[in-house]
């Protein structure tokens, strides 16, 4: 074995190596495709233009795109926190209950400090989403690391409790009063990120998300603390025998993957909503989970996977407009799409089996 | 390299004790006690000491407290009672990474579950020791640098590691590949005192011949070897000296070259008397 | 019937739902194939329960109808995650996507309203009345006047706690999760087991499903579980495979429950009082993870490699 000799095969390695997730990709989507076309045929629709209709509502002009990303950008920011928290080992699937309490951080933050220099409040804003996303996400990863107590579970319920807390604070303390019910009051002008897309919700929350998935990558997949992060999530006790902290690393990890989910939810507060109301995420936090699960914990496997959702959501609301099919179709396809991917090797296992058998069958009857 | 010819038991042993009257203590254990794990005996009172440049046997039938020494000498395990001496510093009350840092190495008896990342690269298993030291501020630095991969490959080379590259998965090597990353992980980082739990399980007997190889060359450069094996022939080819466990406790402590292995086989099974 | 008599009776039947989905998933724990996807099989069951009220009139067709339906999905989880070696969490946690988001699609394609669906031909479980045990004080509301479902979720609990001593079945599906190639080698069939177990899963999590719709207020409302299943997963965890404690767990969310719905809002805020199940759960984790070391609470996740 000499470097000579694996030089030549470097580069279709890597291309192999690219293959694989992108057939895996285009597996899974065809499958939701084929579905969105059922679908639509049984409401009595012509499924391919109503695709294409819905395509170019979601991805159509400028406008669409932007409309489209805006959107997006919260999702990928939180699945990138469950993912990273995965990564190392950690199932934090309570991204719903983070993303809510960093909302709401943002919310009051935005609304009760201030008016300030515009950089600075929103700096504010997002640093204290951070803070209460992680801090409650390394609460629980703290107990996970040193009481043992399934984060799993844990995190799961901590999304009940920290949803009704943020409902509480906006039904009472921090409601809005000239509003109904359930919203704070509206953040100031200093806490909202400028739009850099006209008629569109795109602001420049975008270069944040862009800086925070670069920063992601790098601290997850080439960092010496993503080292020890993804050694203690694959092998812990390879990690504890080279010396690796685990416990600490559990906890970091949790902080990190909850600062992230909490500046998802203050990237609604801060780019479209301008206040925090009841249902400001619902459903989120289970859409990064399975984004997260889907892409493999990987920050790129998840941008890819968040991109696909983004467009299929927007689509949707294209086929909504000109249909009336409902919308919720993109949350049946993402579902569908994601067992299709796990299901994929399984199944291909069973069709090459089988076909196996049955030509030994037939070589039998010969 | 003589160790690799024949029957290099009696020559090994040689070289190691013409060295040991004033080699200094690189290992001091004194009446080391543990908790009751599930898999092991617990620790009792085990007092034992390494020599700079010799190996020590560890010998027992399994389950007896083999496993909770080795655990409890890197700092897996706390112990209970007793002191560690490293070097001739107590590193009791450390863990893991600080006891590494003042030179003990680790080679654990099952190296899927703690040896390898099973599911990381080549690269990633062998870099280990050389990101344990990494400060505070500088975890943010690349960890699979250009010159980490490099060294790696040299590595690889150097330990006869056959693989397609370095970032080849540690599951897809053989257990003699894979040892070799092990053993080549622990010797790179200098250890002054090796903990070498059962370095040959699994491993074919081309590589086996190697591994001995390069233990004998880390003892010639000083280091003191704790070598826990159930293979009684592993520890009669390499130690100079052999401790027997049973239920936890040290029952016999005898120089290799006179004892038998009947008679460790009589401590094994408990017969004292 | 005073206050007391009220809470207790409500008790019972908050338990009834949690108990059922509680009972299917433990069949699932047994296989080691622990369904984390219960929530949105209850969402299912409650929606398909109040359709088949609602087309057939009756609420004897809508159990039947719904806890069939349920049956075949559990076949198709089934073979997803035995014979396609799908994770369980993945799909489980698709599921839960999946329900959330199909109950409300179907909602507004078949009966074109969004939120709620309620209707007077939607028929309510029946409240089973037992004579003069009913009049006990005390006791006499809790054990008379529930529904079908309460009763069946009780003597399953007797059922499965009897089979659990004295029939092969769970000696299999115990056996398929923790010894399959023992169970393979005496000649039973591992896949089959664990297929068996999510059928049973989803069957009891669909009926769950039916005593929340049809059980409580006969209308189905977007997301009406509400967190139950996932209590119910938190029951399951907490039992270690034991039929009886996951009765008593089943019981003490169920009462938590039932107190959050009648506590007063002079006492507490709704949605601290929302919050008692849920919080009785977190606790009650904490607590079992302290007193015992070994890792037993552990939901099985994917591993995330190649």
């Amino acid at each position: 074995m000499t470097t000579l000799e694996t030089k030549p095969t470097a580069l279709p390695h890597r291309l192999a190596l690219l293959a694989r997730p992108v057939g895996r990709t285009g597996f899974a989507v065809l499958t939701g495709a084929l579905l969105a076309m059922g679908l639509i045929a049984l409401q009595g629709y012509a499924p391919m233009p109503t695709m294409l209709a819905g395509l170019r509502y979601a991805l159509g002009d400028a406008v669409a795109v932007s409309r489209t990303l805006a959107w997006g950008l919260p999702l990928l920011v939180t699945a990138l926190g469950v993912a990273f928290a995965f990564r190392a080992g950690m199932f934090n699937i309570g991204a719903e209950g983070q993303l809510y309490v960093g909302a709401m951080a943002a919310a009051i933050v935005g609304a009760y400090i201030g008016p300030l220099f515009a950089g600075l409040h929103l700096l504010l804003c997002l640093a204290a989403a951070a803070l209460t996303g992680g801090a409650v996400a390394a609460g629980l990863g703290w107990l996970r690391a040193h009481w043992g107590v399934d984060e799993v579970l844990s995190t799961l319920l901590s999304n009940y409790l920290l949803v009704l807390l943020c409902t509480y604070l906006a039904n009472g303390p921090l409601r809005d009063p000239t509003r109904q019910s359930g919203s704070t009051r509206e953040v100031h002008d200093s806490a909202m990120f400028p739009v850099i897309v006209d008629q569109t919700q795109l602001t420049a929350g975008l270069y944040v998300v862009a800086a925070l998935v670069l920063a992601t990558w790098w601290l997850s997949e080439r960092s010496i603390a993503g080292y020890r992060w993804r050694m203690t999530g694959s092998s812990p006790g390879f990690a504890a025998a080279m010396g690796i902290d685990i416990a600490r690393a559990r906890v970091t990890s949790m902080a990190v993957s909850g600062a992230l989910c909490g500046l998802g939810g203050s990237l609604l507060v801060t780019c479209s909503q301008g206040r925090f109301w009841t249902e400001i995420g619902t459903g989120i936090g289970w859409d990064a989970v399975l984004l997260a699960l889907v892409g493999r914990s990987r920050p790129i496997g998840v941008l890819a996977w968040a991109g696909v959702y983004c467009v299929l959501r927007a689509s949707a609301r294209g086929v909504e407009q000109v249909t009336g099919i409902p919308s919720e179709l993109s949350s049946v396809l993402i579902a569908v799409i994601i067992v299709a991917a796990v299901a994929r090797s399984g199944a291909i296992g069973l069709i090459t089996d089988w076909a196996r058998r049955w030509r030994a069958v037939r070589e039998k009857q010969q | 390299m003589a160790a690799m010819t024949g029957r290099s038991d009696v020559h090994l042993g040689r070289v190691k004790r013409s060295g040991r009257s004033d080699a200094p203590a690189v290992l001091e254990v004194k009446e080391l006690s543990t908790d009751r794990t599930v898999s092991d005996s617990p620790l009792d009172q085990v007092s034992l000491t390494v020599y700079a440049g010799e190996i020590l046997g560890v010998a027992g039938v399994e389950g007896n407290g083999q496993t909770a020494l080795a655990e409890a000498l890197v700092g897996l395990t706390a112990a209970r009672s007793g002191v560690i001496l490293l070097g001739g510093e107590p590193v009791t009350d450390d863990n893991v990474r600080r006891r590494r840092d003042r030179g003990l190495g680790f080679v654990p008896e099952d190296r899927h579950l703690q040896g390898l990342p099973l599911h990381g690269s080549v690269t990633e298993a062998t870099v280990a020791g050389r990101l344990r030291g990494t400060g505070r501020f500088a975890t943010l630095a690349p960890a699979l640098s250009r010159g980490r991969r490099v060294w790696a490959e040299a590595v690889m080379d150097k330990y006869a590691v056959t693989a397609a590259d370095s970032s080849a998965r540690c599951d897809s090597l053989s257990g003699g590949n894979q040892q070799k990353i092990v053993l080549a992980r622990e010797l790179e980082d200098n250890p002054a005192c090796l903990v070498l739990a059962q370095p040959t399980r699994g491993v074919d007997i081309g590589a086996i011949e190697f591994l001995y190889g390069k233990v004998a060359e880390a003892t010639h450069r000083g280091c003191g070897v704790l070598l826990v094996s159930a293979d009684l022939d592993e520890i009669f080819r390499l130690s100079d000296r052999i401790v027997v466990l049973f239920k936890g406790r040290v029952v016999a402590e005898l120089p290799t070259l006179t004892t038998t292995r009947e008679e460790i086989g009589r401590h094994m099974m408990g017969v004292t008397a | 019937m005073n206050a007391i008599e009220a809470f207790l009776a409500s008790g019972i039947r908050f338990t009834t739902p949690i108990l059922l989905a509680g009972l299917g998933c433990l069949a699932t724990r047994w296989t080691r194939d622990l369904n984390v996807g219960l929530e949105g099989v209850m969402l299912f069951g409650a929606f398909f329960g109040v359709v088949c009220g609602y087309r057939f009139e009756s609420a004897a067709v809508a159990i039947v109808l719904t806890s069939a339906l349920g049956a075949v999905a559990g076949l198709v989880f089934g073979i997803l995650v035995a014979t396609l070696r799908a994770n369980a969490f993945v799909v489980g946690t698709a599921l839960n996507v999946l329900a959330a988001g199909a109950t409300v699609y179907l909602l507004r394609t078949w009966f074109g309203v969004k939120g709620s669906f309620g209707d007077e031909r939607i028929p309510s479980l029946p409240a089973v009345r037992w004579g003069v045990i009913g009049d006990i004080p005390l006791i006499g509301p809790v054990l008379s006047g529930q529904s079908p479902l309460t009763y069946l979720s009780w003597l399953l609990v007797a059922g499965m706690a009897w089979a659990v001593r004295h029939t092969v079945i769970v000696r299999h599906l115990k056996a398929g999760g923790e010894h399959p190639e023992a169970l393979r080698a005496a000649g039973g069939n591992v896949m089959r087991t664990r297929i068996i177990a999510q059928v049973w899963c989803f069957t009891l999590c669909a009926l769950a499903g039916v005593q929340l719709s049809l059980g409580q207020l006969t209308l189905f409302t977007e997301g009406m579980t509400s967190g139950l299943g996932f209590v119910a997963l938190a029951a399951v965890i907490f039992c270690r495979g034991n039929v009886l404690l996951l009765a008593v767990m089943s019981v003490a969310f169920g009462f938590s429950s039932a107190l959050s719905v009648r506590l007063n809002t002079a006492v507490m805020a709704p949605q601290f009082a929302q919050m008692l199940p849920y919080a009785v759960a977190l606790v009650g984790l904490i607590v079992l993870s302290r007193r015992s070391r070994t890792a037993d609470t552990r939901i099985l996740t994917p591993s995330q490699e190649n």
